[in-house]
């Protein structure tokens, strides 16, 4: 498959000639193949997107390279290929969906007639048909989503950025959002999606790198994510007996002392790292004459990964 | 191109969609609406009005000769139609011996009197006016039955037939104008002297109004209705999504600010042609240059509007933006103001605007009516009598240099320009005489009534120009019962009866003005310009000045003019910029030269030879006309010269021309071999060196988009002085310079500057 982004030892430093510096990324190397939908995943502030805005030549970059569709990143040839939906979309009040979609369709180089054609088919794709000659001032945040992505999609990009897309959408638009996902993929666009949301990312995306501090921690499948957490055992266990007891056997365990009680049954959740520490956890459960009334195993997810990723503090964080 | 065009078309629509249109739309509706009604009536003079009266003793006089005369008249006439009551009044008046008090009282009994006349169905008779010249409309008048003719036909009829008999003493009268609304009448005929109705609203009216209009509160509305398009444009959420496009950054700043002006652009076009259609169906005046100069207020707009948008972009805030703009406004006000009062207070009235050399003695006269003597060994202009504040409003009568047995005496008076003569038009002398290093000024005599210049004549007598006549000086210095006699108010009245001064006139010299009067030295000849026509007067042999010629050079007569006598040439310079040369013994007209159609002429001198005349125009330009010379030669801009920008001329005894120029520097050049013979650059004072050093540098570079006013008001006039109406009779009346490109050449380099270091600063900045 065709690397549609190719990114190498990627930075960025805001600041960098006044003094007080901020490494947005640091040494960021990653490839987005043709056709995949690509997930990038961090907690506020990683730099996901510092790292969106520097291929679409909206921030410069410090050092390494950036390319987009064979272009450097912020070439026009490569952005009149792109379609971008920012995080926060604002569309100033006086379009309605209508004119919204001439003025996008212009700035991405259709004709009006060419926007004529198509913009009432791709409203009707995000539910905004009905409401397309009201002004967007009487639009919901979903609503004006919604149009952001029709905007995304009027001049058939090749490659799509989404910032956040179901922001603001509620079940139903984000399972739209979803399909909507899959079907460009199936039609061999290429999505890069940037999201906080976990389980959205885990249900549509091929690939996922998680940032975290400027710095790309993973790259990867979610099954292969996962495996960051692989051995470790996600319990929870329900025991009944002397909570001070519980609290012993937990700190002796090096394990979080806390818990929920439900009725006079007491309830924890956590993870030990491996079989053996379970054992010894379940030894010292007995010993401590507490009852095992139930140990259940969880099945280890993308959100265990990120966790695992990100929770580690940088050391180098400015 | 189609990204940015949608990014203009953008700007249309948040102007249309939101309530920034409606904000100056309305505006400029309810101002169309308002003028639409109102019209004017022209009302062709009928009735005499007081000032129409030149000289009523004169006439008073005339009538009264005429009607002992055996031959029918004119005057004849009239007096067989006035009532004993009005005869004895008139012959009251016409008593030389008759007090000031009763001819003032009389002055108005004489007005009341051939207004009833103009009344009267009676007054013409073929044969009283058969010697009389009519024109074609008054002579289509007395060939009707006066008894078939309307009231305001017969009142035309009768007053043209009194001018004709007597243009000396009763002046043209402009026509009478009525402001109509909604076809009601909203005022009283009212006449404007000196002055042509439309032309003052087209060239006076027009341009203030829409001076203020679009360069001042239009700007200022356009300013924050407009404020916000920007900002908007780099709100965070719309600007990544803006910029992911492909489009170049600078390109699509530039289109969106290129969009306000464009909308902006509607707006004004929409006022301009709206006033245009209303100035010219309701009031005639179809004024092209309203449509040239849109272009200019868009710039004006433009450029406060390049702050606002580049500190809109940067700042992303919209009331920064407009902040921005108005404190560029205000900046650029503060200093034009600083600059304006230093100019108008502390430079402008010190400026030199007239030269006189009176045996061979250079004398300069301020604008704010000081006078200051060329001192040759110290090459320093000496200040001889000091007058403070803004150009003045007053005229300087003279100054004539005079030797007297007590030593040299100078000679000078002040008059208002406007003055038209009466009795209290009677400038007071002022005699200088040196004391140490400097002049000590004391009180003379009252001059005669409307005194225009003061003259020494080559007996080495003094005379005095006026509008009544012409008289020889006898004495001048005051003395202290002549200050004149008690009224119980807070003024005297002046005492006659001494002999200061003796008519030496002829008998029928009046100057209904605008009036202007030269002499030639050698000969004491007299040029005299009055109403549109020019005159020479010779001193006969008696001592008595007697006419030589006259001659009308131009028809409309309201316009003021100067002329200048030499050799065997006179020349005359009209307002309206026309430069005629005559012949000084026939008057005969030789040619007539226009070199500047941007300005106007505003001074004419004579060398003592009459070989070369010397016009200075208002825009500072000098041309000279040489008699003797064939072709370009005989009217030229001497190329030599390297001066630009002058502003007196005068010649001495030798012929040399002395030029002032920048300030106070003045040369002396020979216009023969065309050549600089000497040229001097006097001191400054500290006050004048601060403005000249920073003041005025300062003002130059920083944009003043307010000053493009001026070039707005050029490409409506195309003139590049002001030309008030106001001023038509006062060749002399300080014209304005317009100064139209300066403004736009140092704001046009500010507008790209900011525009470019703002698209720079947005190519580079991370969003």
């Amino acid at each position: 498959m065709t690397a549609v982004i190719e990114l190498r030892q990627l930075e960025k430093t805001y600041g960098a000639r006044f003094g007080r510096k901020v490494h947005a990324l640091r040494g960021v190397s990653l490839e987005v193949r043709e056709g995949e939908i690509f997930g990038l995943l961090g907690p506020n502030g990683a730099g996901k997107t510092t790292l969106v805005k520097i291929l679409l030549g909206i921030v410069r970059r410090y050092r390494g390279s950036a390319m987009l569709l064979g272009y450097r990143a912020g070439d026009r040839r490569g952005r009149r290929r792109v379609g971008y939906l920012p995080e926060n979309l604002t569309i100033p009040g006086h379009h309605n969906a209508l004119s919204a979609m001439m003025l996008y369709g212009q700035l991405s180089g259709l004709s009006r007639r060419d926007v004529r054609a198509r913009r009432m088919k791709l409203l009707e794709q995000v539910g905004l048909a009905e409401r397309a000659r009201d002004s967007v001032r009487k639009y919901s945040k979903g609503m004006r989503q919604r149009l952001g992505l029709a905007q995304v999609l009027l001049h058939d990009p090749e490659l799509i950025f989404l910032d956040e897309p179901t922001d603001g959408l509620d079940p139903v638009g984000r399972a739209a959002v979803r399909d909507l996902l899959k079907q460009l993929s199936a039609e061999g666009r290429t999505v890069l999606l940037n999201s906080h949301l976990l389980q959205e990312v885990e249900m549509v995306c091929h690939r996922v790198a998680i940032l975290h501090l400027g710095q790309l921690r993973r790259t990867g499948t979610v099954a292969e994510l996962s495996e960051v957490t692989a051995g470790q055992l996600r319990l929870r266990i329900r025991v009944k007996g002397d909570p001070h007891r519980l609290r012993m056997v937990l700190d002796e365990s090096e394990l979080p002392p806390q818990w929920t009680v439900q009725e006079d049954e007491m309830v924890w959740q956590g993870v030990v790292s491996d079989q053996q520490s379970l054992d010894r956890l379940i030894d010292r459960l007995r010993q401590a004459d507490l009852s095992i009334l139930e140990i259940a195993r969880a099945r280890a997810t993308l959100e265990d990964a990120f966790m695992r990723l990100v929770e580690p503090a940088d050391p180098q964080a400015s | 191109m189609r990204p940015y065009v949608a990014l203009i078309l953008d700007s249309f629509r948040e102007a249309v969609v939101s309530w920034t249109l409606w904000l100056l739309v309305v505006p400029i509706t309810l101002i169309l609406l308002g003028l639409a009604p109102a019209s004017v009536r022209e009302e062709v003079a009928t009735t005499l009005e007081s000032h129409e009266l030149v000289s009523p003793v004169k006439l008073a006089r005339r009538i009264r000769a005429e009607a002992e005369g055996t031959e029918p008249s004119p005057g004849k006439r009239i007096w067989s139609l006035l009532t004993s009551t009005e005869r004895k009044a008139w012959e009251r008046i016409a008593d030389p011996g008759s007090s000031p008090g009763e001819r003032v009282q009389n002055r108005s009994r004489i007005r009341r009197a051939l207004n009833r006349l103009i009344e009267s169905e009676d007054l013409y008779d073929a044969d009283a006016w058969r010697g009389v010249l009519l024109d074609k409309e008054t002579q289509a008048l007395v060939n009707q039955d006066a008894s078939s003719l309307d009231r305001i036909d017969r009142q035309r009829r009768n007053r043209l037939l009194l001018q004709a008999a007597f243009p000396n003493y009763i002046s043209k009268g402009g026509v009478r104008v009525v402001i109509r609304y909604f076809g009601f009448d909203v005022t009283s005929p009212f006449t404007m002297p000196g002055v042509r109705f439309r032309t003052f609203i087209s060239d006076t009216i027009v341009p203030a109004v829409s001076g203020f209009l679009l360069g001042n509160i239009g700007v200022f509305i356009a300013i924050m209705v407009t404020s916000s398009i920007t900002p908007q444009l780099f709100e965070p959420g719309s600007l990544s999504l803006l910029f992911s496009k492909p489009i170049v950054r600078s390109v699509a700043f530039l289109a969106k600010f290129l969009g306000g002006c464009a909308y902006i652009f509607l707006c004004t076009a929409y006022l301009n042609i709206g006033l245009w259609l209303i100035l010219g169906w309701r009031f005639g005046v179809w004024n092209s240059g309203w449509w040239t100069s849109i272009p200019v207020f868009l710039f004006i707009f433009a450029v406060y509007y390049s702050v606002s948008a580049s500190v809109g972009a940067l700042s992303r805030n919209a009331i920064v933006a407009v902040a921005a703009a108005v404190l560029f406004w205000t900046a650029g006000f503060a200093i034009a103001v600083t600059d304006g009062f230093y100019v108008r207070l502390s430079i402008m009235p010190q400026e030199i605007s007239h030269l006189r050399q009176d045996r061979g003695k250079t004398l300069a006269v301020t604008k704010s009516g000081g006078l200051l003597k060329w001192n040759d060994d110290q090459h320093e202009w000496q200040s001889v009598s000091e007058r403070f504040g803004a150009p003045s409003s007053m005229r300087v009568v003279g100054p004539v240099w005079v030797e007297t047995e007590g030593g040299e005496r100078i000679l000078v008076a002040r008059r208002f320009a406007r003055a038209r003569g009466g009795m209290f038009d009677r400038p007071r002398l002022e005699i200088l005489s040196p004391s140490g290093e400097a002049w000590e000024s004391t009180n003379g005599i009252r001059l005669p009534q409307g005194t225009l210049d003061l003259f020494t004549i080559p007996d080495g007598g003094v005379i005095a120009v006026g509008i009544d006549g012409i008289y020889r000086i006898h004495r001048w210095a005051s003395e202290e019962e002549d200050e004149g006699v008690p009224t119980g108010f807070f003024f005297k009245l002046p005492r006659f009866g001494k002999r200061e001064f003796e008519p030496i006139g002829p008998s029928d010299w009046a100057l209904r003005g605008p009036s202007h009067v030269a002499i030639d030295p050698p000969t004491g000849r007299l040029a005299v310009y009055d109403g549109g026509e020019v005159a020479v007067y010779r001193m006969s042999e008696r001592g008595k000045y007697e006419q030589v010629g006259r001659t009308t050079v131009t028809s409309d007569g309201e316009q003021g003019g100067a002329v200048a006598i030499g050799g065997t040439t006179v020349v005359c310079i009209l307002v309206d910029g026309d430069v005629i040369e005559l012949d000084a013994t026939t008057l005969k007209k030789r040619h007539t030269y226009r070199r500047e159609p941007k300005s106007q002429p505003r001074q004419v001198v004579a060398a003592r030879d009459g070989s070369t005349f010397a016009v200075l125009y208002h825009n500072h330009t000098l041309y000279l006309l040489r008699p003797q010379a064939k072709g370009e030669r005989r009217y030229e801009r001497p190329s030599e010269l390297p001066q630009r920008r002058i502003d007196a001329v005068g010649f001495d005894e030798q012929g040399t021309l002395q030029l002032v120029h920048h300030f106070r520097r003045i040369a002396w050049f020979d216009p023969k071999s065309e050549k600089m013979v000497r040229q001097y650059q006097p001191g400054l004072t500290w006050s004048q060196w601060i403005y000249f050093t920073i003041v005025r540098p300062l003002d130059r570079i920083m944009p003043q988009p307010g000053e493009l006013k001026n070039t707005a008001q050029y490409l409506m006039l195309k003139k590049e002085t002001t030309d008030g109406d106001f001023n038509r009779e006062d060749i002399e009346a300080p014209r304005e310079s317009l100064n139209p490109w300066e403004p736009l050449l140092a704001t046009g380099v500010f507008f790209v500057l900011v525009l470019g270091l703002t698209c720079l600063v947005i190519e580079r900045k991370d969003f």
